[in-house]
């Protein structure tokens, strides 16, 4: 039995006395000893790893270990780990309606979540548009965040909403030197004089 | 210049007597006719008072009444002969005649409009007054529209004869003076008090007028006024006298133009009864003598008149009567001129026959002057003395003359009778009628009188004096629309007109009230306006009016002024029941159309303002379709530049493709 | 979008396309030659994160009808990575680029274009581009160049020549699979400018029908180009495959 021990050496089966007699016991032995097919698929094999038989375990398997693309239609795209720059890119993008007041946009996927597959590049301009159609060295940012923060054609209308935005959240100053209408402590003051 | 040299002739003599009146005598010479009768006025009062102190003082007045029994002489010497006197005659006719006019005068400018009847300027105004009432009342009533001016709703006639009324009476209170009013407060005063003190008056003013008369002649009205007397006693000359002028200073003139008047008509009488019966040859004079004898029986009736609505105490300043002693008197000297021309033929005739006739020594004296009239005072002063010689000798015969006189005057003022009761008919000569009543019922001394028609005495009348009928209806006629005016004025008639007036006005009004609801303050205002002014013309019809009635009135009207007055008030101040009322007096009226009836659009269906023109509709729906082309076929855009990019962005989730089926 | 702007790039909805989304759109194909433009194109260069570079370049619709119809919201382009596509009419071979570009180095793409002149820039950019076989032949005589030409998939023409629909089943016969695609630009213009485009493109649908074609869907070039449809449909499709 130590040898069957050793050999089976991963197997753990509980020490159960027989309740029937020795007879009994050495029929159970028996069964256990018969059935192979239910030893885990991680059995090593005289030492070596044997892949699962089973066709959805293998193609799980598989799945685990290969890159996340958009596809071979796509040439492959690989999905881009989202750093917090990129979040705000996307965000930005998602938002570029308010950016300029001027410009309008149709609508676009109105999916809440943000594009799985996508890259982020730099335009290359053709040679013939290098006075035209070109960002400068300063000019040119590293996310799409500064480059609307370094826009000043939109830097006024820019700081006008922030500030109005920033006003209409603004918790501060004192309660009852705020303006609320006709009967206000100040204006009953001014009143008074 | 005769009458100047008299003038000074007597104030001469006058000053002999009176030194008072000598200066006032001589400055009338200079002043005009009113300083004149003012000064008149003063001496009359000596001449009263002196009457039975001294005979010299009357003498002024004699003088005075001399050249009147100059004029009468003169007329009946023109019946009786018309030998000597008619030079003179005319020429102291003049003076008579200026002298009368200048009363005349005098008398207009003291009692104002309602003595001016004579004057031009009175009958102009008659003339507009005419103008405003118009001719006739058909005229007015029975127009065209007759049916319409029956039906229509007398609620305007009241205010329109109110207006008439306050307007006429208005000028009448322009007219009159303030002498006048003392006149009548006097008067009003008497009537006012009680009957005994009306007695009292009427006994002064009969005491005045006998007073004049006993100065004039001792004979000749004493009867008359015998009864009088006694109260004559009572006053002193001074209260007397004073009475006498403050009431009636043409008293005096009338009183001696009636002894004068007297005088002639006796002459003439007699020399027409003289040459009636000797000889035919006078016929061409005689119709002139009748004519002559008629004026003056007219006159001296007229006066009488006068001097009886004087005593009994009626208000004479208005009265009819003194236009027509002013015209008689015009008449008079007609008379005297026609008498210059009459002389010469007439002198031959008459003075053979008075020759032959010489009965009475009064004509004879009455010749003499007229001869020798050129030189009035010894005339006037030899005929003073033959009167009061006269006064004893002749004593019976004159009272056979009074009697006849009294009769003639009797029927006289039954032809006035009978011509005032013509008038009256016509309409407008009813308020003088009373008054005229009263006369005849004091000369009759019918105590019933009142109750006997007019239409009595024509009977009478027609018979008696027919030939004055003729000279005295023209008269008539003349004074009669002339006394159309004093219909207004003579005070107890038209009392109950006026309150008639008050009554209809009173009516109106409630009616007015009844119908608005609520009459505005300002109509309120109107009326008390009317109220006040009806209220003096209460007052001054207090004046003329007996008080009782007319007290009655105004408190009346005082009572119903102030109901008004209370009613606006209360009206006013609640307010809430004045704006609903006011409200249904103005929906009274027409309402406005409306909107709708304005437009009269009929069953027109609405239209929008856009598409209500067919070329502006079309061409709204051009510009919606191109919009939508728009949204169908985008426009060609042209690149611009290098390429960009899409400006609004790529959407790639959008399949837009024209499917086809299959 | 100008030089230098960052951009992210996304696919599109359809295969071997990309949008580049900046402050503008702009459709984009990967670039088979990284650090080459076809045309004065702007390219957008993209760095991976495993440091690899990728380079796309943006297709301008003004010049491709192609990419006016996909912007135009065509619902399939049948042009994809791997598909093998015969382009009639190829011009200077800007569309054939982008073509090129999207099948990929799995696909082919012949491209066959009459004029020389613009042959040699078709050419030019067929030297250095693997998968475009310039054929400078006339469409009309596909038995021309039959021996060059496979079995394809697609058909894309762009002739502009009034009898198109006829060249295009003529070359369908020689080329098109059965079950395969046909993309056919149709300028009104040029095949009857008397009557309205509706009535040319409806016209050429018939025509296009008679010839075993099954056209499915027609989309207008408007904004970019006027008078201008490109027609979609398949070439004897298979019954089986409809039901």
């Amino acid at each position: 039995m130590p040898e069957n021990k050793s050999a089976i050496g991963l197997v753990w089966a509980p020490k159960v006395p027989p309740l029937f007699g020795v007879k009994n016991s050495s029929e159970k032995m028996h069964n256990q000893t018969k059935d192979p097919v239910l030893t885990p698929g991680t059995e090593l094999v005289d030492g070596l790893y044997v892949p699962p038989r089973d066709p959805r375990k293998l193609n799980k398997l598989l799945k685990k270990n290969m890159k996340d693309t958009a596809g071979s239609s796509w040439f492959d795209m690989p999905a881009l780990t989202v750093t917090p720059e990129i979040k705000k890119d996307l965000e930005i993008l998602k938002l570029r309606h308010v950016i300029d007041p001027k410009r309008h946009f149709k609508k676009g996927d109105n999916s809440k979540a943000p594009p799985k597959y996508f890259q982020v590049g730099t335009v290359i301009e053709p040679a013939s548009e290098f006075f035209s159609g070109r960002l400068t060295k300063k000019e040119r940012k590293t996310t799409l965040a500064d480059e609307l923060l370094h826009d000043d054609a939109l830097k006024a209308y820019r700081k006008r909403k922030i500030q109005e935005i920033q006003e209409s959240r603004h918790p501060g100053g004192v309660e009852k030197w705020k303006n609320k209408g006709r009967q206000t402590w100040k204006r009953a003051k001014q009143r008074r004089k | 210049m005769g009458k100047g040299t008299k003038r000074q002739r007597k104030a001469v003599r006058s000053s002999a007597k009176n030194h008072s009146t000598n200066d006032a005598f001589r400055e009338d010479d200079i002043d005009d006719e009113i300083d004149a009768f003012h000064k008149q006025r003063d001496v009359v009062p000596l001449d009263v008072n002196g009457e039975s102190e001294d005979e010299d003082l009357m003498e002024p007045v004699f003088d005075f009444e001399g050249i009147d029994e100059d004029d009468s002489d003169n007329s009946r010497s023109d019946d009786d002969g018309e030998e000597s006197d008619g030079v003179n005659d005319n020429i102291k006719d003049k003076g008579f005649a200026a002298k009368i006019a200048r009363q005349a005068k005098y008398l207009r400018q003291k009692f104002g409009g309602d003595d001016d009847e004579m004057d031009d300027h009175e009958e102009e105004e008659e003339e507009e007054r005419k103008a405003i009432w118009g001719r006739r009342k058909s005229l007015y009533y029975n127009a065209d529209n007759v049916d319409y001016e029956l039906q229509s709703s007398d609620e305007d006639l009241p205010m329109e004869e109110e207006a008439e009324v306050l307007k006429i009476q208005r000028e009448k209170a322009k007219t009159l003076s303030m002498e006048d009013f003392g006149l009548e407060n006097n008067e009003q005063d008497e009537s006012d008090s009680d009957r005994q003190n009306d007695m009292h008056q009427d006994a002064l003013v009969g005491k005045t007028a006998m007073g004049r008369r006993s100065a004039v002649d001792d004979d000749n009205s004493y009867q008359n006024y015998e009864e009088i007397k006694k109260d004559f006693t009572d006053l002193s000359k001074e209260e007397q006298m004073d009475v006498v002028y403050s009431s009636a200073p043409e008293l005096v003139g009338l009183l001696a133009e009636l002894n004068d008047a007297l005088d002639q008509v006796q002459e003439v009488k007699s020399i027409v009864h003289k040459v009636g019966e000797t000889t035919e040859t006078g016929r061409v004079g005689m119709h002139f003598l009748e004519v002559k004898q008629g004026l003056l029986l007219t006159y001296c009736q007229s006066i009488s008149f006068y001097l009886l609505l004087k005593s009994e105490g009626h208000p004479v300043r208005d009265h009819p009567v003194i236009a027509r002693l002013v015209e008689i008197k015009n008449l008079l000297e007609k008379m005297k001129q026609i008498d210059v021309n009459f002389h010469p033929q007439l002198e031959d005739t008459a003075i053979n026959s008075l020759k032959n006739v010489l009965t009475r020594g009064n004509v004879s004296f009455e010749v003499k002057p007229v001869t020798t009239g050129q030189q009035p005072n010894p005339i006037k002063d030899f005929e003073k003395g033959k009167s009061s010689q006269d006064a004893h000798k002749t004593s019976a015969s004159q009272k056979k003359e009074d009697v006849k006189m009294g009769l003639q005057s009797l029927e006289m003022l039954k032809v006035r009778e009978n011509l005032e009761a013509k008038l009256k008919k016509k309409g407008i000569y009813n308020l003088t009628k009373p008054k005229t009543e009263r006369v005849v019922n004091d000369v009759r001394k019918a105590v019933n009188g009142q109750l006997e028609t007019l239409d009595d005495f024509d009977d009478e009348i027609k018979h008696t004096a027919v030939k004055n009928l003729e000279s005295s209806q023209k008269l008539s006629q003349l004074v009669g629309t002339k006394a159309n005016k004093s219909k207004i004025v003579s005070g107890d008639d038209d009392l109950p007109k006026r309150d008639d007036i008050g009554e209809r006005r009173r009516r109106h009004e409630l009616r007015v009230l009844a119908r608005a609801g609520a009459v505005d303050d300002s109509d309120l205002m109107e009326d008390e306006d009317g109220g006040l002014g009806s209220r003096s013309m209460d007052v001054k019809d207090q004046d003329t009016d007996e008080t009782g009635e007319s007290e009655d009135e105004f408190y009346k009207e005082v009572k119903r002024q102030r109901v008004e007055k209370l009613r606006a008030k209360s009206e006013k101040y609640s307010g809430t029941l004045a704006v609903p009322s006011f409200v249904e007096a103005e929906t009274d009226g027409k309402r406005q159309i409306t909107y709708q009836m304005e437009k009269n659009r009929g069953l027109t269906r609405p239209r929008k303002k856009l598409t209500k023109n067919p070329r502006k509709k079309y061409r709204h729906k051009h510009q919606k379709q191109l919009i939508r082309r728009k949204g169908q076929v985008r426009d060609i855009r042209k690149p611009t530049g290098p390429y960009g990019g899409e400006a609004t962005g790529i959407n790639t989730s959008v399949s837009r493709s024209i499917r086809f089926k299959s | 979008m100008k030089g230098g702007s960052r951009v992210v790039v996304q696919p599109h909805r359809h295969d071997g396309v990309f949008v580049a989304k900046g402050k503008e759109d702009a459709l984009c194909t990967k670039n088979m030659v990284p650090g080459e433009a076809v045309y004065g194109e702007k390219r957008v260069s993209v760095q991976n994160e495993d440091g690899s570079k990728v380079e796309y370049r943006v297709w301008n619709p003004f010049r491709s009808k192609l990419a006016a119809a996909i912007l135009g919201g065509v619902d399939n382009i049948w042009i994809a990575p791997g598909t093998r596509v015969l382009y009639l009419g190829a011009a200077s071979g800007t569309t054939v680029s982008h073509v090129s570009d999207i099948v990929g180095p799995t696909g082919v793409v012949y491209a066959v274009e009459f004029s020389h002149r613009s042959g040699r820039d078709l050419v030019n950019m067929a030297k250095k581009r693997t998968n475009v076989i310039p054929i400078i032949e006339d469409a009309r005589h596909p038995a021309r160049y039959r021996m060059l030409v496979g079995m394809v998939d697609v058909i894309f023409s762009d002739v502009a020549q009034p009898d198109q629909a006829r060249i295009l089943a003529l070359n369908a016969s020689y080329f098109l699979k059965n079950g395969g695609h046909f993309v056919i630009s149709i300028k009104a213009n040029c095949i009857d400018s008397t009557v309205p485009a509706e009535a040319v493109f409806a016209q050429e649908v018939k025509k296009l029908q008679a010839e075993q074609f099954k056209p499915s869907e027609q989309v207008t070039l408007e904004p970019f180009e006027r008078d201008h449809a490109c027609v979609v449909g398949g070439y004897r499709m298979p019954k089986k495959q409809k039901v």
